[in-house]
């Protein structure tokens, strides 16, 4: 019953490095200026949560790319989650979210959080009466979809159109690539440990998003707590698999792991060095694990680590463009 | 998954079929042509991560995930035209739906041969050699001084000391130096199933062959990588020769 056309939403321009392929966007939502301004102003809001007093940035919190410094979330009731929070970077380019892949896309993803008990334990029903009741958000939605209507649908189109913005290509990694700036001795002999079979980290970590958002169990445990990927698909082989996280901006997203075991990156890396377990599940791409794990001298630690620090791009953090637009 | 095909010579074909096909309207000028691909140990259906096969070595193994482009396929007809397409697609046991290869379309006529690199030739591994999307960013080969793509990623467990005791193998074939490493498939076309004017190929890869005949793949000798390895490439070159076999046409 829709014929009013009042508005037309304006296409949004995405400058993205070349070097990312080309960021996919699902033919039912475009991103529009007015849709990823509704969904950034959503993503802020307590609105959408049971008590009104959290929302998706309480957990994903810029000044950490959009993580937490927490090692488990805290959601509305003070209930504690079991897992670490996860950055949301370069996330358009994913299609298998959290960390045992539950959801298919940022709409499907964005769903989940409002009624999940350990997170912001709403409903749907009630946090879209509230926004029907609000004095800007119809008239925003009306600006971004041409619809009054307001529904659930709509509002999780809106926050994955945000989260599609959450792009990080500035990093010095990014600069070096395209030549316009050079790594310092220590970052090179580091990248050259990540991206051979010396410490082999590219293998899951290698591509731009330095993730290749597949599932593995990474040795972390021989008999795993949270099965992570077993629980989605109920199969034995499953079990202690997580998706792959990204490496960029990793100076901000401590702890680290899926339950946040490690709160710094040279435990990380002294874990895929020396601390690495074998089990049923390992997975192929795990190295010398029967000596626990690649071997890095201190030397080859500290390189890797200035490599891995290349990843930052403060840019993102700083961005005004993702900060709250209610401050 | 974009495939960029640039038939050439179907003009000729084209021209050829559309007097032809003034003549006699009933007959359709082209068909898609289709590449179906599965995967066997020696006659058995892979089965990824579960199953136990076992090595000439007397080594058990397991595949979990085997990743391989297959590019620039040439279809010769019984007259002796052939008609080169240049494709590059990148089969993935894990996604059925890479599978079905779908090549395009292309005149219709009696094939008898079908060709095509195993692999990526010299022009194509190379850094930005393909297309940018996140599945070719997948399979880079990021060795310096020798960029380019893995055109192979073989990796499962193997049973190390003939105890159960499971260690990890990575296959990864692609460029060291200056070779490429890619292989060059030829194969007869057996004579179509059913007449029709699409050209669906079933084609089987036998992993077992990979790994046997005329070498035997060491697992122990290569264990944590061979990506720097020409020796190891060598002999996954000459044995990746023959795991190919065409099933059936049109079934
Ligand atoms: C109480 C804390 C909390 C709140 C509130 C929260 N999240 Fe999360 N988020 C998490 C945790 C923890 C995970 C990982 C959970 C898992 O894998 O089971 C996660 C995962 C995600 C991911 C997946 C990232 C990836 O790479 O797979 C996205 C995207 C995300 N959240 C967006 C949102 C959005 C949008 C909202 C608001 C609608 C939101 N989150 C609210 C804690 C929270
Ligand atoms: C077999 C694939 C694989 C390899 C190889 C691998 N990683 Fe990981 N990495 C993962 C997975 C999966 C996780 C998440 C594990 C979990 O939480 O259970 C992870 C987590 C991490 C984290 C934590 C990130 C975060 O936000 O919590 C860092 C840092 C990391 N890896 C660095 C490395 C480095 C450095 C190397 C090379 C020495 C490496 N990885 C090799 C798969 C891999």
């Amino acid at each position: 019953m829709n014929t009013n056309l009042k508005y037309i939403p304006t296409p949004y321009e995405l400058n993205i490095s070349e070097k990312f392929p080309e960021l996919p966007i699902p033919e039912d939502n475009p991103l529009t200026v007015e849709g990823v301004e509704l969904g950034r102003m959503l993503f802020y809001d307590p609105i959408l949560s049971g008590d009104s007093t959290q929302s998706c940035s309480s957990c994903h919190t810029q000044e950490f790319a959009f993580s937490d410094n927490r090692r488990f979330s805290v959601g509305v009731d003070n209930k504690l989650g079991n897992r670490n929070s996860m950055p949301i970077i370069n996330s358009g380019w994913y299609n298998k979210f959290f960390w045992d892949g539950r959801a298919n896309s940022l709409e499907e993803q964005a769903l989940d959080p409002v009624k999940n008990p350990i997170e912001m334990h709403g409903s749907w029903e009630v946090a879209i009466k509230r926004i029907k009741a609000s004095d800007i958000y119809p008239e925003l939605f009306d600006r971004a979809f041409n619809q009054t209507q307001i529904s659930k649908e709509l509002v999780v189109k809106a926050i994955a159109q945000f989260g599609r913005t959450l792009i990080s290509d500035n990093s010095k990694y990014d600069k070096v690539l395209r030549k316009e700036t050079s790594f310092s001795e220590a970052e090179l002999r580091g990248l050259n440990l990540f991206f051979t079979e010396k410490a082999d980290c590219f293998h899951c970590h290698g591509n731009i998003l330095f993730s290749d958002a597949a599932f593995h169990n990474s040795g972390l445990d021989e008999f795993p707590n949270d099965y992570g990927l077993e629980h989605r698909t109920k199969y034995r082989r499953d079990r202690g698999k997580f998706k792959t996280p990204t490496l960029r901006n990793l100076v901000f997203t401590a702890p680290y792991m899926h339950d946040g075991r490690f709160s710094t990156l040279e435990e990380v890396i002294d874990f895929y060095s020396e601390g690495v377990k074998d089990s049923p599940t390992i997975d192929p791409l795990m190295k010398y694990v029967e000596r626990g794990g690649v071997q890095l001298s201190e030397k080859e630690k500290s390189d890797l680590l200035a490599f891995l620090m290349t990843l930052t791009d403060s840019t993102f953090i700083d961005n005004p463009a993702f900060r709250n637009p209610f401050e | 998954m974009h495939t960029h095909i640039y038939i050439t010579l179907i003009t000729i074909f084209a021209i050829a079929l559309s007097l032809f096909g003034a003549t006699a309207c009933n007959v359709k000028e082209s068909g898609e042509f289709y590449i179906n691909m599965y995967h066997v140990v020696q006659k058995e259906n892979l089965q990824p991560e579960d199953k136990i096969y076992h090595a000439a070595s007397g080594h058990g193994y397991k595949v979990y995930r085997l990743k391989y482009y297959l590019s620039q396929i040439i279809l010769e007809d019984d007259k002796g035209e052939s008609l080169s397409i240049d494709v590059v697609h990148l089969f993935d046991i894990l996604t059925p739906k890479t599978l079905k290869f779908r090549v395009g379309k292309i005149p219709v006529s009696n094939y008898t041969r079908l060709s095509f690199i195993f692999g990526l030739d010299k022009e194509k591994n190379v850094e930005g050699g393909l297309e940018n999307t996140l599945q070719n960013n997948n399979m880079e080969w990021p060795i310096i001084g020798e960029k380019g793509y893995h055109y192979m990623k073989f990796e499962g467990k193997y049973d190390s000391l003939h105890t159960g005791i499971m260690k990890n193998y990575h296959i990864h074939t692609g460029p060291t130096g200056n070779n490429a490493n890619f292989i060059t498939i030829d194969l007869p076309l057996p004579k179509p199933i059913k007449e029709q004017s699409d050209l669906i190929v079933k084609m089987e890869m036998d992993i077992h062959k990979l790994l046997h005949g005329p070498h035997d793949y060491d697992f122990t000798e290569f264990d944590h990588g061979i990506m720097d390895n020409q020796n190891a490439q060598e002999i996954l070159k000459e044995n990746g020769g023959d795991i190919f076999r065409i099933v059936s046409v049109n079934e």
